[in-house]
Protein backbone atom coordinates (compact mmCIF):
# COMPACT_ATOMS: atom_id res chain seq x y z
CA UNK A 1 0.00 0.00 0.00
CA UNK A 2 1.19 3.15 -0.89
CA UNK A 3 1.29 5.85 1.99
CA UNK A 4 -1.29 8.48 1.89
CA UNK A 5 1.82 11.16 1.30
CA UNK A 6 2.58 9.41 -1.85
CA UNK A 7 -0.67 9.09 -3.12
CA UNK A 8 -1.36 12.94 -2.38
CA UNK A 9 1.98 13.50 -4.58
CA UNK A 10 0.79 11.61 -7.30
CA UNK A 11 -2.40 13.00 -7.83
CA UNK A 12 -1.06 16.36 -7.62
CA UNK A 13 1.45 15.39 -10.50
CA UNK A 14 -1.08 14.04 -12.75
CA UNK A 15 -3.21 17.61 -12.13
CA UNK A 16 -0.18 19.08 -13.40
CA UNK A 17 -0.02 17.27 -15.59
CA UNK A 18 -2.89 17.15 -17.25
CA UNK A 19 -2.92 21.04 -16.88
CA UNK A 20 0.65 21.17 -18.82
CA UNK A 21 -1.33 18.92 -22.08
CA UNK A 22 -4.42 21.53 -22.00
CA UNK A 23 -1.73 24.67 -21.32
CA UNK A 24 0.18 23.32 -24.57
CA UNK A 25 -2.89 22.52 -26.12
CA UNK A 26 -4.29 25.84 -25.82
CA UNK A 27 -0.85 27.84 -26.29
CA UNK A 28 -1.23 25.32 -30.12
CA UNK A 29 -4.55 27.20 -30.54
CA UNK A 30 -2.91 30.60 -29.71
CA UNK A 31 -0.16 29.94 -31.89
CA UNK A 32 -2.15 28.89 -34.78
CA UNK A 33 -4.61 31.66 -34.62
CA UNK A 34 -2.39 34.56 -34.24
CA UNK A 35 -0.92 33.97 -37.83
CA UNK A 36 2.60 33.43 -36.66
CA UNK A 37 3.50 30.36 -37.72
CA UNK A 38 5.00 30.57 -41.52
CA UNK A 39 2.41 28.77 -43.80
CA UNK A 40 4.41 29.84 -47.05
CA UNK A 41 5.47 26.95 -48.93
CA UNK A 42 8.94 28.83 -49.78
CA UNK A 43 9.87 28.30 -45.95
CA UNK A 44 10.13 25.23 -44.25
CA UNK A 45 8.61 23.26 -41.75
CA UNK A 46 9.95 23.56 -38.40
CA UNK A 47 11.89 20.08 -37.62
CA UNK A 48 9.39 18.92 -34.91
CA UNK A 49 6.72 20.17 -36.94
CA UNK A 50 7.93 18.06 -40.16
CA UNK A 51 8.23 14.89 -37.86
CA UNK A 52 5.10 15.33 -36.08
CA UNK A 53 2.97 15.29 -39.66
CA UNK A 54 5.35 12.82 -41.32
CA UNK A 55 5.09 10.68 -38.24
CA UNK A 56 1.16 11.02 -37.83
CA UNK A 57 0.88 10.17 -41.72
CA UNK A 58 3.05 6.78 -41.66
CA UNK A 59 1.01 5.62 -38.53
CA UNK A 60 -2.03 6.85 -39.73
CA UNK A 61 -1.53 4.96 -43.20
CA UNK A 62 -0.34 1.66 -41.74
CA UNK A 63 -3.37 1.33 -39.42
CA UNK A 64 -5.80 2.12 -42.11
CA UNK A 65 -4.33 -0.87 -44.59
CA UNK A 66 -3.76 -3.31 -42.00
CA UNK A 67 -7.13 -4.78 -42.70
CA UNK A 68 -6.56 -5.06 -46.94
CA UNK A 69 -6.03 -7.66 -48.67
CA UNK A 70 -3.60 -7.49 -51.37
CA UNK A 71 -4.41 -9.47 -54.78
CA UNK A 72 -1.97 -10.89 -56.78
CA UNK A 73 0.03 -7.82 -58.30
CA UNK A 74 2.67 -10.04 -60.46
CA UNK A 75 0.84 -10.31 -63.88
CA UNK A 76 2.22 -8.64 -66.52
CA UNK A 77 -0.95 -7.48 -68.25
CA UNK A 78 -1.83 -5.69 -64.74
CA UNK A 79 1.88 -4.04 -64.84
CA UNK A 80 1.42 -2.54 -67.63
CA UNK A 81 -2.28 -1.01 -67.58
CA UNK A 82 -0.68 0.00 -64.04
CA UNK A 83 1.66 1.73 -65.95
CA UNK A 84 -0.78 3.21 -68.59
CA UNK A 85 -2.23 4.86 -65.28
CA UNK A 86 1.05 5.70 -63.39
CA UNK A 87 2.10 7.95 -66.79
CA UNK A 88 -0.78 9.74 -67.25
CA UNK A 89 -1.45 10.39 -63.70
CA UNK A 90 1.15 10.09 -61.47
CA UNK A 91 4.26 11.62 -63.01
CA UNK A 92 2.81 14.92 -63.47
CA UNK A 93 3.64 15.58 -60.14
CA UNK A 94 5.79 12.44 -58.58
CA UNK A 95 7.71 12.80 -61.83
CA UNK A 96 9.37 9.11 -63.05
CA UNK A 97 12.60 7.60 -64.09
CA UNK A 98 14.38 10.47 -66.06
CA UNK A 99 10.91 12.27 -65.64
CA UNK A 100 10.87 15.43 -63.98
CA UNK A 101 7.66 16.22 -62.40
CA UNK A 102 5.93 19.35 -63.94
CA UNK A 103 5.48 22.83 -62.93
CA UNK A 104 2.82 23.14 -60.48
CA UNK A 105 4.45 19.82 -58.27
CA UNK A 106 7.95 21.32 -57.75
CA UNK A 107 6.98 23.57 -55.31
CA UNK A 108 4.62 21.71 -53.18
CA UNK A 109 4.75 20.78 -49.75
CA UNK A 110 5.27 18.39 -48.58
CA UNK A 111 7.19 17.62 -52.12
CA UNK A 112 5.42 14.88 -53.94
CA UNK A 113 8.03 11.89 -53.17
CA UNK A 114 9.42 10.10 -55.53
CA UNK A 115 7.28 6.45 -55.82
CA UNK A 116 10.52 4.34 -56.72
CA UNK A 117 11.54 4.83 -52.66
CA UNK A 118 7.86 4.77 -51.64
CA UNK A 119 7.65 1.47 -53.82
CA UNK A 120 10.28 0.34 -51.52
CA UNK A 121 9.61 1.61 -48.31
CA UNK A 122 5.73 0.92 -48.19
CA UNK A 123 3.42 -2.17 -48.75
CA UNK A 124 1.33 -2.74 -51.55
CA UNK A 125 -1.94 -2.46 -49.30
CA UNK A 126 -0.42 0.63 -47.61
CA UNK A 127 0.19 2.14 -51.42
CA UNK A 128 -3.46 1.03 -52.75
CA UNK A 129 -4.70 2.29 -49.44
CA UNK A 130 -2.99 6.29 -50.50
CA UNK A 131 -3.51 5.82 -53.98
CA UNK A 132 -7.07 4.96 -53.45
CA UNK A 133 -7.84 7.62 -50.34
CA UNK A 134 -5.46 10.10 -50.58
CA UNK A 135 -3.68 12.23 -47.77
CA UNK A 136 -5.15 15.64 -46.60
CA UNK A 137 -3.59 18.24 -46.65
CA UNK A 138 -0.60 16.74 -48.91
CA UNK A 139 -1.70 17.57 -51.72
CA UNK A 140 -2.09 13.70 -52.66
CA UNK A 141 -5.81 13.49 -54.17
CA UNK A 142 -8.26 10.65 -53.70
CA UNK A 143 -8.18 8.48 -56.81
CA UNK A 144 -11.01 6.40 -56.00
CA UNK A 145 -12.76 8.91 -57.89
CA UNK A 146 -10.94 8.96 -61.20
CA UNK A 147 -9.78 5.32 -61.07
CA UNK A 148 -11.84 1.93 -61.20
CA UNK A 149 -10.70 -0.49 -58.64
CA UNK A 150 -8.85 -2.90 -61.04
CA UNK A 151 -6.72 0.26 -62.09
CA UNK A 152 -5.64 1.31 -58.92
CA UNK A 153 -4.43 -2.41 -58.05
CA UNK A 154 -3.11 -2.02 -61.47
CA UNK A 155 -0.89 1.37 -60.34
CA UNK A 156 0.10 -0.75 -57.21
CA UNK A 157 1.38 -3.60 -59.20
CA UNK A 158 2.96 -1.07 -61.26
CA UNK A 159 4.65 0.68 -58.72
CA UNK A 160 5.95 -2.60 -57.09
CA UNK A 161 7.98 -2.75 -60.85
CA UNK A 162 9.36 0.45 -60.90
CA UNK A 163 11.96 0.74 -58.73
CA UNK A 164 13.34 -2.31 -60.97
CA UNK A 165 13.44 -0.16 -64.19
CA UNK A 166 15.76 2.09 -65.41
CA UNK A 167 14.95 4.95 -68.15
CA UNK A 168 15.58 2.61 -70.99
CA UNK A 169 13.25 -0.23 -69.48
CA UNK A 170 10.56 2.41 -68.54
CA UNK A 171 10.66 3.81 -72.15
CA UNK A 172 10.08 0.01 -73.87
CA UNK A 173 7.50 -1.06 -71.40
CA UNK A 174 5.86 2.44 -71.90
CA UNK A 175 5.80 1.63 -76.14
CA UNK A 176 3.78 -1.73 -75.33
CA UNK A 177 1.41 -0.29 -73.41
CA UNK A 178 -2.13 1.00 -75.02
CA UNK A 179 -2.83 4.13 -75.32
CA UNK A 180 -6.25 3.76 -73.98
CA UNK A 181 -6.82 5.88 -70.72
CA UNK A 182 -7.05 4.37 -67.25
CA UNK A 183 -10.60 3.68 -66.19
CA UNK A 184 -13.25 5.75 -64.09
CA UNK A 185 -14.48 4.01 -60.88
CA UNK A 186 -17.63 1.74 -61.84
CA UNK A 187 -20.82 3.21 -60.80
CA UNK A 188 -23.68 1.60 -58.37
CA UNK A 189 -26.91 1.17 -59.66
CA UNK A 190 -29.09 2.66 -56.70
CA UNK A 191 -28.44 6.25 -56.00
CA UNK A 192 -27.12 6.65 -52.57
CA UNK A 193 -27.11 10.26 -50.98
CA UNK A 194 -24.14 9.65 -48.57
CA UNK A 195 -22.20 8.37 -51.20
CA UNK A 196 -23.56 11.81 -52.63
CA UNK A 197 -21.93 13.79 -50.27
CA UNK A 198 -18.51 12.43 -50.51
CA UNK A 199 -18.93 12.54 -54.72
CA UNK A 200 -19.73 16.27 -53.98
CA UNK A 201 -16.23 16.78 -52.32
CA UNK A 202 -14.33 14.47 -54.25
CA UNK A 203 -15.30 16.74 -57.47
CA UNK A 204 -14.49 20.13 -55.50
CA UNK A 205 -18.58 21.02 -55.66
CA UNK A 206 -17.77 23.00 -52.39
CA UNK A 207 -14.65 25.50 -54.03
CA UNK A 208 -17.50 27.11 -55.21
CA UNK A 209 -20.84 26.53 -53.43
CA UNK A 210 -21.87 26.53 -49.70
CA UNK A 211 -23.29 22.89 -49.00
CA UNK A 212 -24.79 21.56 -46.20
CA UNK A 213 -23.32 19.19 -44.47
CA UNK A 214 -19.92 19.73 -45.97
CA UNK A 215 -16.66 22.04 -43.97
CA UNK A 216 -15.28 24.23 -46.83
CA UNK A 217 -14.63 27.59 -47.40
CA UNK A 218 -17.39 30.79 -47.03
CA UNK A 219 -17.93 30.74 -50.97
CA UNK A 220 -20.54 32.57 -53.16
CA UNK A 221 -19.06 31.45 -56.32
CA UNK A 222 -21.82 30.01 -56.91
CA UNK A 223 -25.21 30.19 -55.46
CA UNK A 224 -25.52 28.52 -51.86
CA UNK A 225 -27.26 25.17 -51.84
CA UNK A 226 -29.13 25.02 -49.00
CA UNK A 227 -32.59 24.01 -49.02
CA UNK A 228 -32.00 22.45 -52.18
CA UNK A 229 -34.60 20.06 -52.27
CA UNK A 230 -37.36 22.61 -51.98
CA UNK A 231 -35.77 25.04 -54.90
CA UNK A 232 -37.95 24.88 -58.42
CA UNK A 233 -35.23 25.69 -60.65
CA UNK A 234 -31.76 24.78 -60.99
CA UNK A 235 -29.09 26.94 -62.61
CA UNK A 236 -32.70 29.82 -62.82
CA UNK A 237 -33.49 27.46 -65.94
CA UNK A 238 -34.28 24.03 -65.31
CA UNK A 239 -36.90 23.18 -63.35
CA UNK A 240 -35.70 21.02 -60.67
CA UNK A 241 -36.08 17.19 -60.92
CA UNK A 242 -33.93 14.45 -60.90
CA UNK A 243 -33.47 14.12 -64.51
CA UNK A 244 -32.55 17.72 -65.07
CA UNK A 245 -30.12 17.51 -62.15
CA UNK A 246 -28.00 14.89 -63.27
CA UNK A 247 -28.27 16.88 -66.58
CA UNK A 248 -26.92 19.67 -65.43
CA UNK A 249 -23.97 18.22 -62.84
CA UNK A 250 -22.46 16.02 -65.74
CA UNK A 251 -22.88 18.53 -68.52
CA UNK A 252 -23.28 22.20 -67.21
CA UNK A 253 -22.83 23.93 -70.48
CA UNK A 254 -24.89 22.16 -73.14
CA UNK A 255 -27.83 23.80 -71.45
CA UNK A 256 -26.47 27.30 -70.38
CA UNK A 257 -23.55 27.54 -72.78
CA UNK A 258 -22.34 31.02 -70.65
CA UNK A 259 -22.82 29.26 -67.65
CA UNK A 260 -19.32 30.19 -65.42
CA UNK A 261 -20.04 26.18 -63.97
CA UNK A 262 -17.48 24.29 -65.47
CA UNK A 263 -17.90 20.43 -66.92
CA UNK A 264 -15.79 18.64 -63.90
CA UNK A 265 -15.85 15.29 -65.92
CA UNK A 266 -18.87 13.61 -63.42
CA UNK A 267 -19.78 10.36 -64.35
CA UNK A 268 -23.08 9.02 -64.37
CA UNK A 269 -23.23 7.42 -61.39
CA UNK A 270 -21.37 10.09 -59.42
CA UNK A 271 -24.20 12.70 -60.51
CA UNK A 272 -26.81 10.26 -59.41
CA UNK A 273 -25.45 10.22 -55.99
CA UNK A 274 -24.89 13.86 -55.96
CA UNK A 275 -28.57 14.49 -56.97
CA UNK A 276 -29.22 12.42 -54.05
CA UNK A 277 -27.60 13.85 -51.99
CA UNK A 278 -29.12 17.50 -52.78
CA UNK A 279 -32.64 16.09 -52.73
CA UNK A 280 -32.03 15.38 -49.22
CA UNK A 281 -31.43 19.15 -48.11
CA UNK A 282 -34.20 20.38 -46.80
CA UNK B 1 -4.99 49.37 -28.15
CA UNK B 2 -4.36 49.72 -24.81
CA UNK B 3 -3.27 46.90 -22.56
CA UNK B 4 -4.27 46.44 -18.96
CA UNK B 5 -2.80 43.96 -16.54
CA UNK B 6 -3.89 40.21 -16.96
CA UNK B 7 -7.44 40.71 -14.12
CA UNK B 8 -8.29 37.12 -14.66
CA UNK B 9 -6.43 34.03 -13.73
CA UNK B 10 -5.03 32.34 -17.20
CA UNK B 11 -6.60 29.34 -16.60
CA UNK B 12 -6.76 26.56 -19.40
CA UNK B 13 -10.91 26.99 -19.94
CA UNK B 14 -10.10 31.05 -20.07
CA UNK B 15 -7.12 30.99 -22.81
CA UNK B 16 -9.44 27.71 -24.48
CA UNK B 17 -12.33 30.16 -24.39
CA UNK B 18 -11.24 33.48 -25.53
CA UNK B 19 -9.40 31.52 -28.78
CA UNK B 20 -12.91 30.24 -29.58
CA UNK B 21 -13.96 33.29 -29.32
CA UNK B 22 -11.23 35.03 -31.34
CA UNK B 23 -12.02 32.57 -34.20
CA UNK B 24 -15.52 32.67 -34.28
CA UNK B 25 -15.18 36.94 -34.36
CA UNK B 26 -12.55 36.23 -37.11
CA UNK B 27 -15.13 37.71 -39.79
CA UNK B 28 -14.51 37.76 -43.78
CA UNK B 29 -13.86 41.68 -44.92
CA UNK B 30 -16.47 42.52 -47.14
CA UNK B 31 -16.45 45.70 -49.53
CA UNK B 32 -18.90 48.24 -49.61
CA UNK B 33 -20.66 48.65 -52.89
CA UNK B 34 -22.23 51.46 -53.63
CA UNK B 35 -24.84 51.76 -56.33
CA UNK B 36 -24.93 55.31 -58.00
CA UNK B 37 -28.34 57.15 -57.10
CA UNK B 38 -29.18 53.99 -55.18
CA UNK B 39 -31.14 54.53 -51.95
CA UNK B 40 -30.83 50.90 -50.14
CA UNK B 41 -34.00 52.18 -47.45
CA UNK B 42 -36.49 52.96 -50.68
CA UNK B 43 -34.74 49.58 -52.40
CA UNK B 44 -35.65 47.70 -49.64
CA UNK B 45 -39.97 48.99 -50.13
CA UNK B 46 -40.01 48.57 -53.76
CA UNK B 47 -38.22 44.56 -53.15
CA UNK B 48 -41.20 44.11 -50.81
CA UNK B 49 -43.69 45.73 -53.55
CA UNK B 50 -42.44 44.29 -56.11
CA UNK B 51 -43.12 40.69 -54.44
CA UNK B 52 -39.43 39.63 -54.82
CA UNK B 53 -39.98 37.65 -52.03
CA UNK B 54 -42.28 35.27 -53.70
CA UNK B 55 -39.00 33.74 -55.45
CA UNK B 56 -36.11 34.61 -53.60
CA UNK B 57 -35.47 34.25 -49.82
CA UNK B 58 -34.38 38.08 -48.92
CA UNK B 59 -33.10 38.74 -45.67
CA UNK B 60 -34.85 41.73 -43.87
CA UNK B 61 -37.97 41.79 -46.11
CA UNK B 62 -41.05 40.49 -44.60
CA UNK B 63 -42.42 36.83 -45.94
CA UNK B 64 -39.34 37.22 -48.55
CA UNK B 65 -38.58 33.02 -48.48
CA UNK B 66 -39.29 31.93 -52.12
CA UNK B 67 -37.75 29.32 -53.48
CA UNK B 68 -37.68 29.60 -57.07
CA UNK B 69 -34.75 31.52 -57.34
CA UNK B 70 -31.91 31.52 -55.26
CA UNK B 71 -31.71 32.72 -51.41
CA UNK B 72 -30.06 36.25 -51.81
CA UNK B 73 -28.56 35.96 -48.17
CA UNK B 74 -25.10 37.92 -48.12
CA UNK B 75 -25.98 38.75 -51.67
CA UNK B 76 -22.91 41.60 -51.37
CA UNK B 77 -20.51 38.59 -51.36
CA UNK B 78 -22.16 36.84 -54.63
CA UNK B 79 -19.23 36.72 -57.17
CA UNK B 80 -21.71 36.05 -59.93
CA UNK B 81 -25.02 36.94 -61.06
CA UNK B 82 -27.81 34.26 -62.67
CA UNK B 83 -24.35 31.90 -62.60
CA UNK B 84 -23.33 34.26 -65.83
CA UNK B 85 -22.56 37.41 -64.88
CA UNK B 86 -19.90 39.46 -62.71
CA UNK B 87 -22.02 41.18 -59.48
CA UNK B 88 -20.88 44.23 -60.16
CA UNK B 89 -23.99 46.92 -59.89
CA UNK B 90 -24.11 48.19 -63.22
CA UNK B 91 -24.75 44.76 -64.58
CA UNK B 92 -27.00 43.94 -61.71
CA UNK B 93 -29.41 47.37 -61.80
CA UNK B 94 -29.65 46.08 -65.55
CA UNK B 95 -30.11 42.26 -64.62
CA UNK B 96 -32.82 43.61 -62.03
CA UNK B 97 -34.25 45.68 -64.94
CA UNK B 98 -34.69 43.20 -67.96
CA UNK B 99 -33.33 39.67 -66.86
CA UNK B 100 -34.15 37.80 -70.38
CA UNK B 101 -32.00 40.42 -72.20
CA UNK B 102 -29.16 39.24 -70.54
CA UNK B 103 -29.60 35.55 -69.94
CA UNK B 104 -32.29 34.44 -72.44
CA UNK B 105 -33.39 31.12 -70.36
CA UNK B 106 -33.85 32.68 -67.24
CA UNK B 107 -36.59 31.53 -65.37
CA UNK B 108 -36.43 35.00 -63.75
CA UNK B 109 -39.10 37.36 -65.45
CA UNK B 110 -38.73 41.19 -66.56
CA UNK B 111 -41.06 42.71 -63.85
CA UNK B 112 -41.10 46.56 -65.50
CA UNK B 113 -38.41 47.92 -63.12
CA UNK B 114 -37.96 51.12 -63.76
CA UNK B 115 -34.39 52.30 -63.71
CA UNK B 116 -34.43 54.71 -60.42
CA UNK B 117 -36.14 51.50 -58.57
CA UNK B 118 -33.80 49.15 -60.11
CA UNK B 119 -30.56 51.03 -58.50
CA UNK B 120 -32.27 51.36 -55.32
CA UNK B 121 -33.07 47.71 -54.92
CA UNK B 122 -29.31 46.63 -55.85
CA UNK B 123 -28.41 49.50 -53.03
CA UNK B 124 -30.87 47.31 -50.75
CA UNK B 125 -29.05 44.41 -51.99
CA UNK B 126 -25.40 45.10 -51.73
CA UNK B 127 -26.49 46.31 -48.25
CA UNK B 128 -26.84 42.21 -47.39
CA UNK B 129 -23.74 41.19 -46.35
Amino acid sequence: MLSREIRRRLALMAAGAGLLVLLAGAAGLLVMYSGVYDISAIEQHTAPVYRALEIGMRNAVRRRAAGIETPPLDDEALVRRGLRCFHDNCVQCHGGPGIAPADIAKGLQPVPSSLAQTARDWRPAELYWVTRNGIKMAGMPAWAYRMSERDLWATVAFLERLPHLGVREYRELLDTVAEEACMQPEGEHEADPRRGLAALRQYACHGCHRIPGIRGPDVYVGPPLERFAERAYIAGVLPNTRENLVRWITKPQSVSPLTLMPDLGVTEAHAHDMAAYLESLR
Amino acid sequence: MRRRAPCIRASPAVILGATLYLIACNGEHVPHVTVAGGNADRGRLAVESYGCGACHVIPGVPGARGLTGPPLNSFARHVYIAGELPNEPELLVRWIRDPPSLAPQTAMPNLGVSEATARDIAAYLYELR
